[in-house]
Protein backbone atom coordinates (compact mmCIF):
# COMPACT_ATOMS: atom_id res chain seq x y z
CA UNK A 1 0.00 0.00 0.00
CA UNK A 2 2.91 2.33 0.73
CA UNK A 3 4.10 1.72 -2.80
CA UNK A 4 0.74 2.80 -4.23
CA UNK A 5 0.69 5.86 -2.01
CA UNK A 6 4.11 6.94 -3.22
CA UNK A 7 3.19 6.34 -6.85
CA UNK A 8 0.03 8.41 -6.35
CA UNK A 9 2.04 11.27 -4.87
CA UNK A 10 4.45 11.20 -7.78
CA UNK A 11 1.64 11.21 -10.37
CA UNK A 12 -0.22 13.97 -8.52
CA UNK A 13 2.91 16.15 -8.60
CA UNK A 14 2.94 15.95 -12.37
CA UNK A 15 -0.39 17.76 -12.36
CA UNK A 16 -3.40 16.86 -14.47
CA UNK A 17 -7.01 16.11 -13.77
CA UNK A 18 -8.16 13.59 -11.14
CA UNK A 19 -9.08 11.22 -13.99
CA UNK A 20 -5.59 11.42 -15.50
CA UNK A 21 -3.95 10.84 -12.12
CA UNK A 22 -6.26 7.89 -11.40
CA UNK A 23 -5.56 6.38 -14.82
CA UNK A 24 -1.81 6.63 -14.29
CA UNK A 25 -2.13 4.96 -10.92
CA UNK A 26 -4.33 2.25 -12.37
CA UNK A 27 -1.67 1.53 -15.00
CA UNK A 28 0.98 1.42 -12.31
CA UNK A 29 -1.13 -1.01 -10.30
CA UNK A 30 -1.59 -3.30 -13.31
CA UNK A 31 2.15 -3.43 -13.90
CA UNK A 32 3.60 -3.37 -10.43
CA UNK A 33 0.72 -4.01 -8.00
CA UNK A 34 0.74 -7.12 -5.83
CA UNK A 35 -2.80 -8.02 -6.81
CA UNK A 36 -4.22 -6.28 -3.76
CA UNK A 37 -7.44 -4.29 -4.00
CA UNK A 38 -6.87 -0.57 -3.67
CA UNK A 39 -9.66 1.91 -3.01
CA UNK A 40 -9.00 5.39 -4.19
CA UNK A 41 -10.13 8.97 -3.90
CA UNK A 42 -8.16 11.48 -5.96
CA UNK A 43 -9.31 15.06 -5.71
CA UNK A 44 -8.14 18.47 -6.84
CA UNK A 45 -9.22 21.60 -5.01
CA UNK A 46 -9.30 24.79 -7.05
CA UNK A 47 -7.01 27.61 -5.91
CA UNK A 48 -9.93 29.71 -4.68
CA UNK A 49 -11.03 26.71 -2.54
CA UNK A 50 -14.54 26.83 -4.03
CA UNK A 51 -14.60 23.63 -6.08
CA UNK A 52 -13.47 20.08 -5.38
CA UNK A 53 -13.20 17.73 -8.37
CA UNK A 54 -12.59 14.10 -7.62
CA UNK A 55 -12.58 10.51 -8.79
CA UNK A 56 -13.65 7.54 -6.69
CA UNK A 57 -12.74 3.90 -7.10
CA UNK A 58 -14.30 1.68 -4.48
CA UNK A 59 -13.93 4.46 -1.93
CA UNK A 60 -16.61 6.03 0.26
CA UNK A 61 -18.06 9.33 -1.00
CA UNK A 62 -16.97 12.65 0.56
CA UNK A 63 -19.35 14.22 3.01
CA UNK A 64 -20.20 17.89 2.57
CA UNK A 65 -21.46 19.85 5.51
CA UNK A 66 -23.11 23.14 4.59
CA UNK A 67 -25.84 25.44 5.86
CA UNK A 68 -28.57 22.91 5.11
CA UNK A 69 -26.84 20.04 6.88
CA UNK A 70 -24.56 17.16 5.94
CA UNK A 71 -24.92 15.18 2.71
CA UNK A 72 -22.81 12.58 0.95
CA UNK A 73 -21.69 13.49 -2.54
CA UNK A 74 -24.12 11.90 -4.95
CA UNK A 75 -22.47 9.09 -6.86
CA UNK A 76 -24.63 7.56 -9.59
CA UNK A 77 -22.22 5.02 -10.92
CA UNK A 78 -19.81 3.20 -8.65
CA UNK A 79 -16.35 2.34 -9.91
CA UNK A 80 -14.77 -0.72 -8.27
CA UNK A 81 -11.39 -0.57 -6.49
CA UNK A 82 -8.18 -0.84 -8.50
CA UNK A 83 -7.35 -4.49 -9.00
CA UNK A 84 -10.89 -5.39 -10.06
CA UNK A 85 -11.47 -5.63 -13.79
CA UNK A 86 -13.24 -2.53 -14.87
CA UNK A 87 -15.30 -2.08 -18.00
CA UNK A 88 -15.88 1.67 -17.86
CA UNK A 89 -13.63 4.67 -17.41
CA UNK A 90 -13.16 6.72 -14.26
CA UNK A 91 -15.79 9.40 -13.68
CA UNK A 92 -15.09 12.89 -12.41
CA UNK A 93 -17.42 14.33 -9.78
CA UNK A 94 -17.64 17.90 -8.65
CA UNK A 95 -18.59 19.53 -5.36
CA UNK A 96 -19.07 23.23 -4.72
CA UNK A 97 -17.75 24.28 -1.33
CA UNK A 98 -19.55 27.39 -0.14
CA UNK A 99 -18.00 29.74 2.40
CA UNK A 100 -18.40 28.32 5.89
CA UNK A 101 -18.83 24.77 4.57
CA UNK A 102 -16.78 21.72 5.48
CA UNK A 103 -15.70 18.75 3.44
CA UNK A 104 -14.93 15.46 5.12
CA UNK A 105 -12.86 12.76 3.42
CA UNK A 106 -12.44 9.50 5.30
CA UNK A 107 -11.80 5.79 5.00
CA UNK A 108 -14.62 3.33 5.64
CA UNK A 109 -13.21 2.44 9.05
CA UNK A 110 -14.84 5.63 10.28
CA UNK A 111 -18.35 4.44 9.37
CA UNK A 112 -18.13 0.68 9.81
CA UNK A 113 -19.07 -1.10 12.94
CA UNK A 114 -19.01 -4.84 13.43
CA UNK A 115 -22.40 -6.48 13.08
CA UNK A 116 -24.03 -3.40 11.61
CA UNK A 117 -25.06 -2.81 8.02
CA UNK A 118 -23.09 -0.28 5.99
CA UNK A 119 -26.15 1.89 5.39
CA UNK A 120 -26.76 2.24 9.10
CA UNK A 121 -23.08 3.09 9.63
CA UNK A 122 -23.06 5.80 6.97
CA UNK A 123 -26.26 7.38 8.22
CA UNK A 124 -24.81 7.43 11.72
CA UNK A 125 -21.65 9.12 10.39
CA UNK A 126 -23.75 11.70 8.56
CA UNK A 127 -25.73 12.60 11.64
CA UNK A 128 -22.68 12.64 13.92
CA UNK A 129 -20.93 14.96 11.50
CA UNK A 130 -23.88 17.32 11.42
CA UNK A 131 -24.00 17.46 15.17
CA UNK A 132 -20.29 17.50 16.09
CA UNK A 133 -18.35 19.37 13.42
CA UNK A 134 -19.97 22.85 13.57
CA UNK A 135 -19.19 23.04 17.28
CA UNK A 136 -15.38 22.92 16.94
CA UNK A 137 -12.34 24.31 15.15
CA UNK A 138 -10.75 21.89 12.69
CA UNK A 139 -8.25 19.92 14.85
CA UNK A 140 -10.63 19.52 17.79
CA UNK A 141 -13.45 18.75 15.37
CA UNK A 142 -11.61 15.71 14.05
CA UNK A 143 -10.78 14.51 17.55
CA UNK A 144 -14.40 14.91 18.65
CA UNK A 145 -15.70 13.19 15.54
CA UNK A 146 -13.39 10.20 16.05
CA UNK A 147 -14.27 9.97 19.72
CA UNK A 148 -18.00 10.02 19.00
CA UNK A 149 -17.96 7.79 15.95
CA UNK A 150 -15.67 5.11 17.41
CA UNK A 151 -17.28 5.41 20.85
CA UNK A 152 -13.86 5.69 22.40
CA UNK A 153 -12.99 2.14 21.34
CA UNK A 154 -10.43 0.81 18.91
CA UNK A 155 -11.68 0.83 15.34
CA UNK A 156 -12.15 -2.48 13.49
CA UNK A 157 -10.11 -1.11 10.59
CA UNK A 158 -7.58 1.72 10.39
CA UNK A 159 -9.11 5.15 10.00
CA UNK A 160 -7.90 8.15 8.01
CA UNK A 161 -9.77 11.45 8.15
CA UNK A 162 -9.19 14.65 6.23
CA UNK A 163 -11.29 17.71 7.02
CA UNK A 164 -11.43 20.89 5.02
CA UNK A 165 -13.04 23.92 6.62
CA UNK A 166 -13.67 26.87 4.35
CA UNK A 167 -13.62 30.12 6.29
CA UNK A 168 -17.04 31.75 6.64
CA UNK A 169 -15.93 35.34 6.19
CA UNK A 170 -12.74 36.62 4.69
CA UNK A 171 -10.46 37.88 7.40
CA UNK A 172 -9.24 41.49 7.11
CA UNK A 173 -5.91 40.18 8.37
CA UNK A 174 -3.41 37.75 6.96
CA UNK A 175 -0.45 36.17 8.69
CA UNK A 176 1.76 33.27 7.82
CA UNK A 177 5.38 32.19 7.80
CA UNK A 178 7.39 30.18 5.29
CA UNK A 179 10.96 28.89 5.07
CA UNK A 180 13.32 31.50 3.57
CA UNK A 181 13.85 29.54 0.37
CA UNK A 182 13.42 30.50 -3.27
CA UNK A 183 10.83 27.75 -3.64
CA UNK A 184 8.59 29.52 -1.09
CA UNK A 185 8.05 32.54 -3.34
CA UNK A 186 5.32 30.92 -5.38
CA UNK A 187 3.47 29.87 -2.21
CA UNK A 188 3.75 33.42 -0.88
CA UNK A 189 2.29 34.84 -4.09
CA UNK A 190 -0.58 32.35 -4.10
CA UNK A 191 -1.48 32.99 -0.47
CA UNK A 192 -1.31 36.78 -0.76
CA UNK A 193 -3.28 36.81 -4.04
CA UNK A 194 -6.00 34.63 -2.51
CA UNK A 195 -6.28 36.84 0.55
CA UNK A 196 -6.40 40.05 -1.53
CA UNK A 197 -9.13 38.48 -3.65
CA UNK A 198 -11.01 37.44 -0.50
CA UNK A 199 -10.97 40.97 0.91
CA UNK A 200 -12.14 42.39 -2.40
CA UNK A 201 -9.03 44.11 -3.72
CA UNK A 202 -9.41 44.64 -7.49
CA UNK A 203 -7.19 42.80 -9.95
CA UNK A 204 -4.67 45.48 -10.88
CA UNK A 205 -3.73 46.68 -7.40
CA UNK A 206 -3.82 43.06 -6.28
CA UNK A 207 -1.21 41.90 -8.78
CA UNK A 208 0.96 44.90 -7.95
CA UNK A 209 0.81 44.19 -4.23
CA UNK A 210 1.61 40.52 -4.91
CA UNK A 211 4.66 41.55 -6.95
CA UNK A 212 5.87 43.93 -4.21
CA UNK A 213 5.50 41.26 -1.49
CA UNK A 214 7.26 38.66 -3.66
CA UNK A 215 10.08 41.13 -4.31
CA UNK A 216 10.48 42.00 -0.60
CA UNK A 217 10.49 38.28 0.20
CA UNK A 218 13.19 37.70 -2.41
CA UNK A 219 15.36 40.28 -0.64
CA UNK A 220 14.84 38.52 2.69
CA UNK A 221 15.64 35.12 1.16
CA UNK A 222 18.83 36.46 -0.41
CA UNK A 223 20.16 38.56 2.41
CA UNK A 224 18.75 37.66 5.82
CA UNK A 225 20.21 34.27 6.61
CA UNK A 226 23.18 32.05 6.07
CA UNK A 227 22.80 28.66 4.43
CA UNK A 228 21.30 27.28 7.64
CA UNK A 229 18.21 29.24 6.62
CA UNK A 230 15.41 30.82 8.59
CA UNK A 231 11.84 31.99 8.30
CA UNK A 232 10.10 34.91 6.66
CA UNK A 233 6.74 36.04 7.92
CA UNK A 234 4.19 37.79 5.81
CA UNK A 235 1.41 39.85 7.30
CA UNK A 236 -1.38 41.76 5.63
CA UNK A 237 -4.07 44.08 6.84
CA UNK A 238 -6.86 45.80 5.04
CA UNK A 239 -8.67 48.86 6.36
CA UNK A 240 -11.07 50.64 4.06
CA UNK A 241 -9.16 51.05 0.83
CA UNK A 242 -5.68 50.80 2.34
CA UNK A 243 -3.77 47.55 2.22
CA UNK A 244 -0.74 47.27 4.44
CA UNK A 245 1.72 44.43 3.96
CA UNK A 246 4.70 43.50 6.11
CA UNK A 247 7.50 41.13 5.19
CA UNK A 248 9.69 40.31 8.13
CA UNK A 249 12.80 38.23 8.75
CA UNK A 250 14.82 37.64 11.89
CA UNK A 251 18.25 37.73 10.29
CA UNK A 252 20.85 40.42 9.77
CA UNK A 253 20.97 41.75 6.22
CA UNK A 254 24.33 41.51 4.62
CA UNK A 255 24.99 44.67 2.69
CA UNK A 256 24.92 43.64 -0.92
CA UNK A 257 25.94 45.31 -4.10
CA UNK A 258 24.65 42.54 -6.26
CA UNK A 259 23.17 43.89 -9.43
CA UNK A 260 19.41 43.66 -9.53
CA UNK A 261 18.97 44.18 -5.82
CA UNK A 262 18.48 47.91 -6.29
CA UNK A 263 15.93 47.07 -8.94
CA UNK A 264 13.95 45.09 -6.40
CA UNK A 265 13.59 48.04 -4.07
CA UNK A 266 12.88 50.38 -6.95
CA UNK A 267 10.14 48.05 -8.09
CA UNK A 268 8.61 47.86 -4.60
CA UNK A 269 8.65 51.65 -4.30
CA UNK A 270 7.10 51.99 -7.74
CA UNK A 271 4.30 49.57 -6.97
CA UNK A 272 3.39 50.72 -3.46
CA UNK A 273 2.46 54.18 -2.16
CA UNK A 274 4.59 54.05 0.97
CA UNK A 275 7.55 51.84 1.82
CA UNK A 276 9.45 51.76 5.13
CA UNK A 277 12.31 49.46 6.00
CA UNK A 278 12.88 48.88 9.68
CA UNK A 279 16.18 47.33 10.66
CA UNK A 280 16.68 46.26 14.27
CA UNK A 281 18.54 43.63 16.27
CA UNK A 282 15.54 41.36 15.77
CA UNK A 283 15.77 41.48 12.01
CA UNK A 284 14.40 43.46 9.13
CA UNK A 285 10.82 44.38 8.33
CA UNK A 286 9.64 45.89 5.08
CA UNK A 287 6.37 47.76 5.54
CA UNK A 288 4.41 48.60 2.43
CA UNK A 289 1.19 50.52 2.11
CA UNK A 290 -1.03 50.80 -0.92
CA UNK A 291 -4.33 52.53 -1.63
CA UNK A 292 -6.49 50.17 -3.64
CA UNK A 293 -9.06 52.63 -4.90
CA UNK A 294 -12.13 50.60 -4.05
CA UNK B 1 4.81 22.37 -5.77
CA UNK B 2 7.75 20.80 -7.47
CA UNK B 3 6.39 20.98 -10.99
CA UNK B 4 8.04 23.64 -13.12
CA UNK B 5 6.94 27.20 -12.46
CA UNK B 6 7.55 28.19 -16.07
CA UNK B 7 7.26 26.41 -19.39
CA UNK B 8 9.74 27.27 -22.10
CA UNK B 9 9.18 26.23 -25.73
CA UNK B 10 11.82 27.01 -28.31
CA UNK B 11 11.45 26.93 -32.06
CA UNK B 12 13.50 28.11 -35.04
CA UNK B 13 12.26 29.84 -38.16
CA UNK B 14 14.47 31.36 -40.90
CA UNK B 15 17.54 31.42 -38.70
CA UNK B 16 15.65 33.10 -35.91
CA UNK B 17 14.87 31.58 -32.53
CA UNK B 18 11.34 32.07 -31.18
CA UNK B 19 11.17 31.25 -27.47
CA UNK B 20 7.77 31.14 -25.81
CA UNK B 21 7.72 31.29 -22.06
CA UNK B 22 4.61 30.89 -19.93
CA UNK B 23 3.96 30.61 -16.22
CA UNK B 24 5.99 32.54 -13.69
CA UNK B 25 9.63 33.58 -13.40
CA UNK B 26 11.23 34.46 -10.09
CA UNK B 27 14.62 33.89 -8.44
CA UNK B 28 13.90 30.17 -8.16
CA UNK B 29 13.89 29.52 -11.89
CA UNK B 30 15.28 32.56 -13.72
CA UNK B 31 18.70 31.00 -14.36
CA UNK B 32 17.12 27.79 -15.66
CA UNK B 33 14.82 29.67 -18.03
CA UNK B 34 17.72 31.77 -19.35
CA UNK B 35 19.95 28.72 -19.85
CA UNK B 36 17.18 26.83 -21.60
CA UNK B 37 16.84 29.62 -24.17
CA UNK B 38 20.56 30.43 -24.48
CA UNK B 39 21.36 26.74 -24.91
CA UNK B 40 19.13 26.53 -27.96
CA UNK B 41 20.70 29.47 -29.81
CA UNK B 42 23.48 28.60 -32.26
CA UNK B 43 26.06 30.97 -33.84
CA UNK B 44 23.98 30.81 -37.03
CA UNK B 45 20.91 32.39 -35.45
CA UNK B 46 20.80 36.12 -35.94
CA UNK B 47 17.98 37.05 -33.58
CA UNK B 48 15.92 35.74 -30.68
CA UNK B 49 12.27 36.62 -30.15
CA UNK B 50 11.19 36.04 -26.58
CA UNK B 51 7.41 35.80 -26.41
CA UNK B 52 6.33 36.58 -22.85
CA UNK B 53 2.60 36.82 -23.62
CA UNK B 54 1.84 33.69 -21.60
CA UNK B 55 3.84 34.85 -18.60
CA UNK B 56 1.70 35.76 -15.59
CA UNK B 57 4.49 36.91 -13.28
CA UNK B 58 8.06 38.15 -13.44
CA UNK B 59 10.10 39.90 -10.76
CA UNK B 60 13.33 41.90 -10.83
CA UNK B 61 15.40 38.71 -10.63
CA UNK B 62 13.55 37.40 -13.68
CA UNK B 63 14.05 40.63 -15.62
CA UNK B 64 17.71 40.57 -14.63
CA UNK B 65 17.86 37.15 -16.31
CA UNK B 66 16.31 38.63 -19.45
CA UNK B 67 18.86 41.47 -19.52
CA UNK B 68 21.71 39.00 -19.02
CA UNK B 69 20.37 37.03 -21.99
CA UNK B 70 20.19 40.25 -24.03
CA UNK B 71 23.82 41.06 -23.17
CA UNK B 72 25.04 37.57 -24.02
CA UNK B 73 23.30 37.79 -27.38
CA UNK B 74 24.56 41.30 -28.07
CA UNK B 75 28.15 40.20 -27.54
CA UNK B 76 27.53 37.75 -30.37
CA UNK B 77 25.81 40.31 -32.60
CA UNK B 78 22.51 38.59 -32.06
CA UNK B 79 19.60 40.72 -30.98
CA UNK B 80 16.79 40.03 -28.53
CA UNK B 81 13.20 41.11 -29.29
CA UNK B 82 10.52 40.89 -26.61
CA UNK B 83 6.80 40.42 -26.91
CA UNK B 84 4.90 41.62 -23.83
CA UNK B 85 1.17 42.41 -24.01
CA UNK B 86 0.32 45.75 -22.38
CA UNK B 87 -1.78 45.96 -19.24
CA UNK B 88 -0.63 42.87 -17.38
CA UNK B 89 1.55 42.30 -14.35
CA UNK B 90 4.61 41.61 -16.51
CA UNK B 91 4.23 44.85 -18.49
CA UNK B 92 3.89 46.83 -15.25
CA UNK B 93 7.03 45.30 -13.74
CA UNK B 94 8.92 45.88 -16.97
CA UNK B 95 7.78 49.50 -17.03
CA UNK B 96 9.11 50.10 -13.51
CA UNK B 97 12.38 48.20 -13.78
CA UNK B 98 13.14 48.88 -17.44
CA UNK B 99 15.38 46.98 -19.83
CA UNK B 100 18.03 49.13 -21.45
CA UNK B 101 18.20 48.54 -25.15
CA UNK B 102 15.85 45.63 -25.71
CA UNK B 103 12.95 46.49 -28.02
CA UNK B 104 9.52 45.47 -26.72
CA UNK B 105 6.44 44.75 -28.83
CA UNK B 106 2.79 44.30 -27.90
CA UNK B 107 2.47 40.85 -29.44
CA UNK B 108 4.41 37.97 -30.87
CA UNK B 109 3.78 38.67 -34.56
CA UNK B 110 4.90 42.31 -34.22
CA UNK B 111 8.10 41.19 -32.49
CA UNK B 112 8.81 38.59 -35.17
CA UNK B 113 8.13 41.13 -37.95
CA UNK B 114 10.47 43.64 -36.28
CA UNK B 115 13.18 41.01 -35.94
CA UNK B 116 12.80 40.07 -39.59
CA UNK B 117 12.96 43.71 -40.70
CA UNK B 118 16.21 44.03 -38.75
CA UNK B 119 17.86 41.06 -40.38
CA UNK B 120 21.42 41.89 -41.48
CA UNK B 121 21.94 41.71 -45.24
CA UNK B 122 25.17 39.83 -44.91
CA UNK B 123 26.66 38.05 -41.98
CA UNK B 124 29.50 39.97 -40.34
CA UNK B 125 31.54 36.81 -39.82
CA UNK B 126 33.31 34.99 -41.37
CA UNK B 127 34.45 37.66 -43.82
CA UNK B 128 34.00 36.75 -47.47
CA UNK B 129 36.95 35.06 -49.08
CA UNK B 130 38.59 34.04 -45.82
Amino acid sequence: MGKMRNALRAYALLGGTPIEIAEHLDQYHRHFGDGELVTLLVGVLTKDLSTFRFVLAGHCPPLLLGKSGAAFARIDEHIPPLGVNRSGAFIEHELQIERGSMLLLYTDGLAERRGESLDVGFERLRRTTERILPAYEAPQAIAALLEEQLEGGRPADDVAVLLLQRQADPSPELEFAVPARAGSLVDIRRAVARWLDDVGVPRVPSMEIVTAVSEASTNAIEHAYGPAGGTISIAGNRQDDIVEMRVRDTGGWRGSSREGRGNGLRLIRGLMDEVTIEVSDEGTAVLMRRRTGS
Amino acid sequence: VTSELADVAVDRRDGMVVATVSGEIDMSNTARVRQRIAGFVTPEDWAVVLDMSGLTFIDSAGLHGVSVLAELLEERRQQLFLSVPPGGSVARTLELVGLHSTPIYADRELAIAAAQANRPKSRPYPPDGQ
